[in-house]
């Protein structure tokens, strides 16, 4: 009987721990946790006393803090649960109470499945509260500021030290038990209302990520055109350069001077073909493209290109347009390629780069090329998690853009590597 | 006999090209005609349907100054004549590579203002040459389609095939890539034949590349230092064999 109730509670405070937390906790960690707390009611209950809560707490949350990979939110995350098993333990407790002889002979003769119920209700609430309330949530809820989940972190933990003290010194000074329940049960209501609080930020979070976003390619287009009115002066000064050599040799041809056309042709015009400056004139070519987005991230990415002093060559043939790709996951995916391009091509032998927009019926192609030094592994191994060619660094990129378009059903990427030059194809069917 | 069809807006060009096409017949026993030399795609697009052509090789220009362009033109020619080999004839600032490549499968492109036209149409033929030689050779390539992009892979040159998990794409690696399509394995084990074994539910290995077994993980060693996990029912089979 002492082993089934042990059992039970350590479940229960398992439950409470696990069933909230935003990914699905890793086997071995999960074990740990059980063992610990396991450990805890089995053993240390009679030297602890009412002191064990405070040890399973704070043991629990270091675990589930390691086992996360150092994550706050779901530290959080996992407190919380197991305040919502609390307060439904102590919800049963005060009607089994309260309630007189329904529910307390229920209890009393049969304890095992009376648990085992209150148990698969709490499991139950929990499992709900993720699914409808916290699941939409949680992808806003992890970029919230550190210090922030940290604080909420606190306010938590601290509302459960002060129900431990409300029972250890309330038992020393014989305050009855209906009364230290009815403290507990409203610090956890008072603990459960502020999380509640943070989980209402994200709205707000949301807003405020949106609006950062929209800033900076915001000043990014603003560069953008800064550049285009350059490009115009420019071209304004070339076109007058043009018409004084064309009136130069005007007057040559018409003079019938010809060996001072050819030494002026030949000095002038074949030496130092008057040129654009090629910057402005590759950047203008991201006129083609609509989405904003997208051509933020493709300035961004070819300044960066321009800043490294790489051979940059840009095709944009046609309008591009796309509509069957979430434009933020495109920007990512393509935000990787880049980057691994531009990092590669520093090191190559003619730091030559070259990106390609190829619109057709039937799909729009990103063509991201660089050369790069010598690869001496087959490019299947390029996309495990953690490799890169490069030595201390995460590698983490190709894996990542496979994560992201393996799921897409029109999203295709190929990759070959010939006579040191890699090239990467992002191909997105229309639907 | 394989026709050549030349087309730009500027005269001088046109007879560049046909010298260097002349002059390349002279180093090489292919048989090549020029059948057409014009600076107006309306004259090649009705030759070409006289001729019925099949196989030509073209020679465009982008910007024609008139109504339709090298891009159009090329599109033209490549519903009349599925097999041409499309050879793009521009400036550098017109040069489109991959936009060449993906959508109208153009095989090569010759850049005018830069380097020695000769030599740079003697290294195109040469290509076409090889790739005409590839052709004929028996073995039948495998073409997988991406919308509006084709890709040709030899036999040889293929790894193995797996499917990528959840999803209807299939992998396919290379000797120089790792290329993902929209297909089944199964079609696909059709058109690749015998020598490609089934060595799990999702992964087809081509039998030239395995070089041998190892028991311990139940894996095939490929040529190219990769491993091919084997499934439980089908590792006696595969064990046999290498």
């Amino acid at each position: 009987m002492e082993i089934l109730s042990v059992a039970f509670s350590a479940v229960f405070a398992v439950i409470g721990f696990s069933f909230l937390l935003s990914k699905r906790m890793k086997g071995i960690v999960f074990l740990l946790l059980l063992a610990y707390i396991f450990l805890i009611y089995a053993f240390m209950d009679n030297s602890l006393g009412q002191w064990k809560t405070f040890f399973l707490v704070s043991g629990s949350i270091i675990i589930v803090f390691a086992g996360t990979g150092k994550s706050l939110l779901d530290t959080l995350l996992s407190l919380t649960g197991y305040l919502v098993m609390t307060l439904v333990d102590y919800l049963f407790s005060v009607l089994r109470t309260w309630s007189g002889f329904p529910l307390q002979t229920l209890y009393v003769r049969h304890p095992v499945p009376f648990q085992l119920i209150v148990i698969f209700i709490g499991a139950l609430l929990l499992l709900l509260l993720r699914r409808f309330y916290l699941y939409p949530k949680y992808a806003t809820l992890e970029k919230a500021p550190p210090k922030l989940l940290f604080c909420f972190l606190i306010v938590v933990y601290l509302a459960i030290l002060l129900m431990v003290f409300n029972f250890v010194y309330g038992k020393s000074f014989y305050y009855p038990t209906k009364q230290l329940i009815f403290n507990g049960f409203l610090i956890i209501v008072l603990a459960l209302c502020t999380v509640l609080v943070f989980f209402n930020m994200s709205e707000l979070l949301e807003r405020e990520q949106a609006l950062s976003l929209q800033q900076a390619r915001l000043s990014v287009m603003q560069d953008y055109t800064e550049r285009m009115e350059h490009l115009y002066e420019e071209m304004r000064a070339f076109r007058h350069d043009y018409k004084n050599i064309l009136s130069t040799m005007e007057y040559y041809i018409d003079s019938g001077d010809m060996t001072s056309l050819q030494s002026y042709f030949h000095a002038k015009i074949q030496s130092h073909n008057p040129m654009l400056s090629s910057d402005s004139f590759i950047l203008g070519k991201l006129h083609l493209i609509a989405d904003p987005a997208l051509k933020s991230l493709l300035y961004t990415k070819l300044i960066s290109m321009l800043n490294h002093r790489l051979t940059i060559i840009l095709e944009i043939a046609e309008p591009v347009e796309i509509f069957s790709m979430d434009n933020l996951t495109l920007c990512r995916v393509l935000g990787i390629l880049l980057d691994n391009a531009i990092e590669a091509a520093v090191c190559g032998k003619e730091q030559k780069i070259s990106l390609a927009v190829v619109s057709a019926e039937e799909a729009v192609h990103f063509v991201v090329g660089n050369d790069t030094l010598p690869i001496s592994i087959p490019t299947s191994r390029l996309f495990e998690k953690g490799y890169s060619t490069k030595e201390g660094h995460s590698g983490l990129g190709l894996s990542t853009v496979r994560e992201l378009i393996d799921p897409l059903p029109n999203v295709f990427l190929s990759t070959e590597y010939e006579d040191s030059y890699f090239r990467q194809t992002l191909t997105i069917q229309r639907r | 006999m394989i026709s050549v069809f030349i087309c730009d807006d500027e005269i001088v060009w046109i007879q560049k090209i046909a010298d260097a096409v002349t002059e390349y017949q002279d180093i090489s026993e292919w048989p090549l005609s020029i059948v057409c030399q014009t600076d107006s795609p309306i004259t090649l697009l009705s030759q070409l349907r006289e001729d019925c052509t099949k196989g030509g090789i073209y020679f465009l220009d982008i910007d024609l100054k008139t109504s339709i362009n090298g891009l159009v033109l090329a599109q033209e020619i490549r519903t009349l004549d599925p097999n041409a080999t499309l050879i793009f004839v521009t400036t550098h600032d017109e040069l489109m590579a991959e936009t060449f490549r993906l959508k109208l499968q153009a095989l090569d492109y010759i850049v005018k203002d830069e380097g020695d036209l000769y030599l740079q149409i003697e290294q195109c033929l040469t290509h076409v040459e090889q790739h005409c030689a590839h052709r004929e050779k028996g073995d039948l390539p495998v073409t997988l389609r991406l919308g509006n992009l084709h890709r040709t892979f030899q036999k040889d040159d293929i790894y193995y095939v797996c499917s990528v998990k959840g999803n209807h794409k299939i992998e396919i690696h290379t000797r120089i890539g790792t290329y993902i399509f929209a297909d089944s394995l199964k079609a696909l084990c059709v058109q690749l034949g015998e020598n490609f074994l089934l060595c799990n539910r999702g992964l087809l290995v081509n039998a030239n590349h395995v070089i041998g077994s190892d028991s311990k993980d139940k894996t095939l060693l490929l040529d190219n230092g990769e491993k091919c996990p084997c499934s439980v029912r089908l590792w006696p089979r595969m064990a046999r064999r290498f």
